[in-house]
């Protein structure tokens, strides 16, 4: 209810702030040819709608099949550190160092790796998900209740029926914040990734800025906020419809 | 306390260690190409040669993410008293906020190049992006953490608002505060190398991508340790911090 009126009053802010933009566009004119007003930024995006497409395509498919695998490894990570706490405490500081590499420096040795392709910006991106999940699903499967597992327990169930019916469905509304978190860097990461390729978001981005394409790299630019806050919208509803009944949603946003 | 910390440390030292040996017998032992993995010993030795050049890319790098760190920590925090003080720019601007952070920022970089220019002040912009949105989210939670009871106390001994600030708001905020700056702090390390690749033909950002077009992979791989011990370096200087400022017991977040 609440959330539903910030939304609204939230676009009522943004649309206001779009007027104002345009309305200081108008009165002095050009004097910012860097910043364009926001409908010559809506003209561009139809102007290019194609090029857009073409590399939106690209980076959709790695950001998707980057989402997807980095997600899967990182639940299984999560599933093996809780299966074997010993495995945990060999590994989790070697994760942990993984992890801060930055993004930024293993993208370039990527290229040289797999070469100018999907590869190298697929695998940014599957990195950029993967260490969310493993943290927050190595959480999750932890924070089923004590009286929960003592009962399976007792009821003598295997440990893979201890983990199907009470350390996943614990772990659920973990994993979705890790998804609000890995969608949007799903594209990030594949868009980082293609900088220095030949296709794909981020190429068009750096293409524009070199070749100093200016309504080109603001249209570009829009869309793939537009897309990556899409992402993050969708796991939010997904996580609003199926997993509504968790306190940890509920305390959490 | 202090000889369990000491062998913590020292064991995963060890580990480390260990790790590295077994990637130089590694490499040694099955001719790994210098362009796929270079062994440890050959990276080190690029360190040690380059250590000038590294040095003072390092010292670039850095400081410009602490000026964007800080820049970026104050104007959220500023931002978020405005939006504690008052309801209506909270209820308008917090879900704008929250949309806000998950646009892919480090892919605007081309944008602001083009905007603020080829220089530092760009790199000093993107970390400073990088470092708001956490401070400001951190901030509004934190401040409004306070229990109601908590808040009605304060305000039935009549204490001036100031005081509530002091003793209540920023306190309890301080734990939320902290959580964002271990984000933050390596983010603005990641965020000002990301600009380098645009905005800059110095630091360290702009050393990995062009050690790579030169061929030159060993002094590529020092510089993304260097890049690596630099974002670490951040994130263990801000959870020292934090150690040292919270003092009491918080319920981890």
């Amino acid at each position: 209810m609440t959330g539903q009126r910030g939304w609204l009053s939230s676009a009522v802010v943004l649309v206001g702030i779009l007027a104002l933009w345009e309305i200081a566009e108008r009165l002095i004119a050009a004097q910012f040819p860097l910043v364009p007003a926001p409908s010559a930024i809506g003209a561009a995006i139809v102007r290019f709608a194609n090029p857009i497409w073409l590399n939106l395509r690209l980076t959709l498919v790695e950001a998707v099949i980057g989402l997807v695998s980095g997600s899967v490894l990182g639940l299984a990570l999560a599933a093996l550190f809780v299966a074997v706490p010993r495995a945990e405490r060999a590994l989790y500081n070697l994760v942990v160092t993984i992890h801060s590499i930055p993004l930024v420096a293993v993208a370039p040795l990527l290229l040289i790796w797999f070469g100018v392709g999907l590869t190298a910006p697929t695998i940014v991106a599957g990195l950029a998900c993967f260490f969310p999940m493993a943290v927050n699903a190595t959480r999750g499967l932890r924070a089923a209740s004590a009286s929960a597992l003592d009962l399976m327990r007792v009821l003598d169930a295997s440990p893979w029926q201890i983990f199907l019916r009470v350390r996943l469905p614990a772990s659920l509304p973990y994993m979705v914040t890790a998804l609000k978190i890995a969608a949007p860097a799903a594209v990030l990461g594949a868009t980082v990734g293609e900088w220095l390729g030949t296709a794909g978001v981020g190429y068009l981005l750096f293409s524009a800025m070199v070749n100093f394409q200016v309504e080109l790299l603001w249209a570009t630019m829009v869309i793939a906020t537009a897309v990556a806050l899409s992402g993050y919208l969708l796991v939010s509803g997904i996580e609003r419809r199926f997993v509504g009944w968790s306190p940890a949603v509920r305390g959490e946003s | 306390m202090l000889m369990r910390q000491l062998w913590g440390l020292l064991r995963e030292a060890s580990a480390v260690a260990g790790l590295v040996l077994i990637w130089q017998l590694a490499t040694v032992a099955l001719a790994v190409p210098v362009f796929l993995l270079p062994q440890p010993v050959v990276i080190a030795q690029a360190l040690v040669s380059n250590i000038d050049l590294i040095a003072r890319a390092l010292l670039q790098t850095a400081t410009e993410a602490g000026l964007g760190f800080v820049g970026g920590n104050l104007l959220g925090l500023v931002l978020a008293f405005v939006f504690v003080k008052s309801d209506l720019v909270s209820r308008a601007g917090l879900p704008l906020a929250i949309g806000l952070r998950s646009v892919p920022l480090i892919a605007l970089t081309p944008l602001l190049t083009i905007i603020f220019g080829f220089g530092p002040l760009t790199i000093v912009v993107m970390a400073i992006l990088i470092s708001f949105f956490p401070a400001l989210v951190a901030g509004i939670t934190g401040l409004r953490a306070p229990t109601p009871e908590a808040l009605a106390l304060m305000r039935a001994l009549n204490a001036p608002e100031l005081l509530v600030y002091r003793r209540l708001r920023i306190p309890a905020a301080l734990p939320y505060l902290f959580a964002a700056f271990k984000i933050s702090a390596p983010a603005s390390v990641l965020a000002a190398m990301v600009a380098e690749w645009t905005a800059a033909n110095s630091g360290l950002g702009y050393l990995i991508v062009d050690a790579g077009d030169r061929y030159r992979f060993p002094l590529m791989w020092a510089v993304i340790v260097s890049a690596t011990a630099l974002a670490v370096a951040a994130f263990v200087a801000a959870t020292i911090a934090e150690r040292r400022v919270i003092r009491w017991p918080v319920e981890s977040a």
